[in-house]
């Protein structure tokens, strides 16, 4: 016997949506959400790496701490964001003391005392400074001689925390 | 005839189905957001520890104690190798006389060695000078300033087992051989 169609189905128009499955896809989203949540840090960036420079990558574990930024970069030596010196200048100079940096570090210095006086602040001498990773040793050195001469004893330097 | 309930009332319930529209709404908001704000690069800090003469103008930096009891323990960067040396005297190298650590090579420096060769200092030292912690770093001019940090890296830790232990944290920088 042939089979024939069901007249009634032949006319069901009821809607038979077809649904996206999406437990599968939320699972994941859910998984992800949380991973994300888990490696959000509150801090956020409190050190911005500079352009125009690679920092070093180093193993240290130490996380970033706030303080006056001095940027040695390829062609400018900053200081918070402010050109102060032509690192092509420093480099032909002799002594160790950078004179307009040392000069603005004690602008710093003396502007972080007076804060200190009227609103207790401290002033710690920290300074964070941000090399690049080809920058010379001798013109290290007389940026950090300057720093320490400036008042500013607390050096750090700021690398790129890689895997060990 | 007996009444018979109707077919239609006993019918299973269909499953019903959550509406996920709106979680999804938020999952594929906060994804992105999360994405955009997370660090890719974690930045970290070296802390020195400055050679005493140079903080001078700084009140309350405590000033070096006997300093007959100091080892000085120095890594020197040179352009053929590293040198260690202490107060006393320059580690020569026993093969050729040169730097304590040639350079590799191919070129580059032998960090890995210079660790191990801390790590050995650090077992005869232990007990003996005040400065067991302390390590002075100096490099030439041209020293690039990857290599210096890969050297403090080299006298910071040393691993066993994937665990740090501390050989030489307090870092110096001397303008020594400029």
């Amino acid at each position: 016997m042939a089979f024939i169609p069901s007249r009634i189905k032949k006319h069901d128009t009821s809607p038979r949506g077809v649904s996206l499955n999406l437990t599968s896809m939320m699972d994941m989203f859910t998984i992800i959400l949380v991973f994300m949540l888990k490696t959000y840090s509150t801090e956020g960036q409190l050190i911005q790496p500079s352009q125009n420079l690679t920092l070093p990558s180093s193993t240290v574990k130490n996380p970033p701490e706030i303080a006056l930024d001095v940027v040695v970069s390829k062609e400018w030596i900053m200081v918070n964001n402010q050109p102060v010196a032509n690192v092509s200048e420093v480099v032909q100079q002799p002594g160790l003391i950078i004179e307009p940096l040392s000069r603005e570090l004690q602008r710093y210095a003396s502007e972080s005392r007076r804060m200190e006086e009227m609103y207790g602040v401290k002033f710690s001498g920290k300074v964070t400074i941000q090399g690049d990773k080809e920058l010379p040793f001798r013109t290290l050195i007389k940026v950090m001689a300057t720093c320490g001469r400036s008042e500013y004893p607390n050096m750090r330097l700021v690398v790129y925390q890689k895997e060990a | 005839m007996a009444y018979q309930p109707s077919k239609r009332s006993s019918h299973t319930p269909q499953p019903v189905e959550i509406n996920m529209f709106p979680m999804m709404n938020l999952m594929v908001v906060l994804i992105p957001l999360l994405l955009s704000t997370a660090t890719a690069i974690q930045i970290g800090i070296i802390e020195l520890n400055l050679p005493q003469a140079a903080g001078g103008a700084t009140a309350g930096m405590q000033l070096p104690k006997e300093s007959r009891q100091n080892i000085d323990l120095t890594v020197t960067i040179t352009s053929e190798g590293i040198y260690l040396s202490s107060a006393q005297a320059i580690l020569h190298n026993p093969v050729s006389g040169g730097p304590t650590i040639p350079k590799n090579e191919d070129g580059s420096y032998n960090f890995s060695r210079l660790n191990e060769m801390l790590v050995d200092i650090k077992t005869k030292i232990a007990g003996g000078p005040l400065d067991t912690k302390r390590i002075i770093m100096q490099a030439e001019g041209d020293i690039g300033y990857q290599i210096l940090v890969s050297a403090m890296d080299a006298a910071r830790s040393f691993k066993i087992d994937d665990i740090d232990h501390e050989l030489f944290p307090e870092v110096s920088i001397s303008a020594g051989i400029l």
